[in-house]
């Protein structure tokens, strides 16, 4: 069917794809945050994409110190923080790096005006959870692991994992050329992605 | 009414998972709960404020009203008459056990171990006991709940740590629990033994009859008839201090009872039901079978009870093969085991 469509058209229908789903993979972390109690029991069309970044990560940009360490506090209370919590004492400057990009990116976009508007596809990652970290299933966890080449009877996301993901994660945007965003301390689909090329490159 | 024990850690999304989507709305409702991800944290801090206030006591003649209430369900009526001052103080402020969410009257759990309530009616003669008990004493004794514990009265925070805490003096003592276990079929249920078997006695024979009345033959000639089934006997050497450091908690008599029940059948009308045992040990299938004997060797020192403190216990298991079984089979089984 695409054949039969001049470029402009073509263009156009491709972007209505991009952006419905966008809506479907909104609607699907809405629908996940309001089961889990950070957004409250409304319908999801209900909520809109604003509030749904304040319900995930209710930071500023750029982060100040007070601010930073009411994060890091136990009396906050936001998604990313109980799912990606800091793994090790000794990352956090790399995790506030994480955290700064992601509340960067979370303000543009509430910010913009544009019908255009998307959260980048790495960010929505975390908020449907499929990047891993200590709070991901077990086996998700031993699957890392392995491509790290740690097999161990009871996986954990400890330090030790995580600061493999930051070395990786780091030459995997270095070699990409991807200089808008900071390398992330957490299994990332980049990050199995650049192990299983690894591996199979032998 | 049920009661649903919940954890500190218990998340919004966890207790959806026990209660379903349909009914998490109700059950926070009527635990004045906000809607919050970490549902079971704000829920104990609620009870340890209630617990921590000095502001709050709770006369006698109200537990006898609280108590009055709750006898529709037996283990309920049970926890609330064990329960120490704190737990009444959470009872009468907020009308639920501590560390326990109600349960909407029109939603039923299956019962289990996190679950209270549904249990059915308390027996008569208990409810009159606990009553005359809490009017008299201003306690319940547990020994009217038949614990064979009449030392140690259960609070909040006992009955929240796990049953097998080691402590008292095997405390330090690395103590294997969950690594050597025995399953009935009959009860479908299983019990941990504390120790690895000490000896083990394994025998398989095989069964040949005799030819009789030939003559002039130097030796006489034998006919394979079957061979006989594999018999193990196992030996365990355990201290009775061993199950949580209190042997007056029973676990040691428990298990034994256990054991000896196996060697005994169910009748069902006309039917007579007889129990297979597997023997679990670390994870693994050690044999499946019949329990042929159970034989206990009381040593020791005497307890607090008046009865000894140490206990050989032999297992004999008959095994029934999960496979037909020749030479070339058994050649093929694991050296070890």
């Amino acid at each position: 069917m695409v054949g039969l469509l001049d470029n402009t058209t073509y263009l156009m229908v491709v972007q209505l794809i991009e952006v419905e789903i966008m809506s479907l993979n909104t609607d699907i972390v809405k629908i996940k945050m309001i089961k889990e109690g950070y957004l409250p029991n409304y319908p999801p069309h209900m909520i809109s994409d604003n509030e749904m970044c304040e319900a995930f990560l209710p930071m500023d940009y750029p982060i100040t110190d007070s601010e930073w360490d009411r994060f890091m506090g136990d009396d906050n209370l936001s998604m990313f923080k109980d799912y990606y919590a800091l793994p090790d004492k000794s990352l956090e400057p790399q995790y506030r790096e994480l955290v700064s990009g992601i509340a960067k990116e979370l303000k543009a976009f509430c910010d913009s005006t544009s019908d255009d508007r998307a959260i980048p596809d790495w960010i929505l990652s975390y908020m449907n959870h499929s990047t891993i970290s200590n709070s991901s299933d077990y086996l998700d966890i031993d699957g890392l692991a392995i491509l790290f080449g740690i097999d161990s009877l009871e996986p954990e996301f400890n330090g030790q994992l995580s600061t493999y993901c930051y070395q990786v994660s780091s030459s995997w945007l270095k070699r990409t050329n991807q200089t808008d965003r900071p390398a992330t301390i957490f299994g990332e689909p980049h990050v199995i992605k650049y192990l299983r090329l690894l591996k199979s490159n032998g | 009414m049920q009661y649903l024990k919940i954890s500190p850690t218990t998340t919004l999304k966890e207790l959806t998972d026990l209660v379903g989507a349909d009914h998490i709305e109700d059950v926070l409702h009527l635990n004045e709960l906000p809607r919050t991800p970490r549902v079971g944290q704000v829920f104990y801090e609620r009870c340890r404020n209630i617990m921590g206030n000095g502001a709050i006591t709770v006369s006698t003649e109200r537990k006898i009203n609280l108590l009055g209430k709750l006898s529709a369900d037996a283990d309920v009526f049970e926890y609330c008459c064990l329960m120490g001052d704190s737990g009444w103080k959470v009872l009468d402020t907020i009308n639920t056990l501590p560390g326990y969410l109600k349960l909407p009257d029109n939603m039923k759990l299956p019962p289990s171990d996190i679950v209270l309530g549904g249990s059915g009616n308390a027996s008569e003669i208990i409810f009159k006991k606990a009553m005359d008990q809490m009017r008299i004493k201003e306690k319940v004794d547990s020994s009217i709940f038949n614990d064979l514990n009449t030392s140690n009265m259960p609070t909040i925070l006992d009955q929240s740590s796990s049953v097998y805490n080691n402590s008292g003096i095997f405390g330090d003592f690395k103590i294997p629990w969950g690594k050597i276990t025995l399953y009935s079929s009959l009860s479908d249920s299983s019990m941990d033994i504390p120790c690895y078997p000490e000896e083990l006695n394994d025998s398989r024979k095989a069964n040949y009859t005799e030819l009789g009345d030939l003559l002039y033959q130097y030796e006489p000639w034998k006919l394979y008839q079957d061979s006989g089934p594999r018999q193990v006997s196992y030996k365990f050497h355990f201290h009775r201090d061993m199950w949580n450091g209190n042997h007056l908690l029973g676990g040691a008599n428990k298990l034994i009872r256990f054991c000896q029940a196996n060697c005994y059948p169910r009748y069902s009308g006309s039917s007579v039901i007889t129990s297979t045992v597997t023997l679990y040990i670390n994870g693994s299938v050690a044999i499946n079978g019949i329990l042929t004997d159970v034989s206990v060797d009381w040593d020791g020192p005497l307890g607090q009870d008046g009865w000894y403190l140490e206990c050989t216990m032999t297992l004999s298991i008959t095994e029934i093969a999960k496979k037909p079984l020749n030479y070339d089979t058994v050649m093929n089984l694991p050296i070890i085991g």
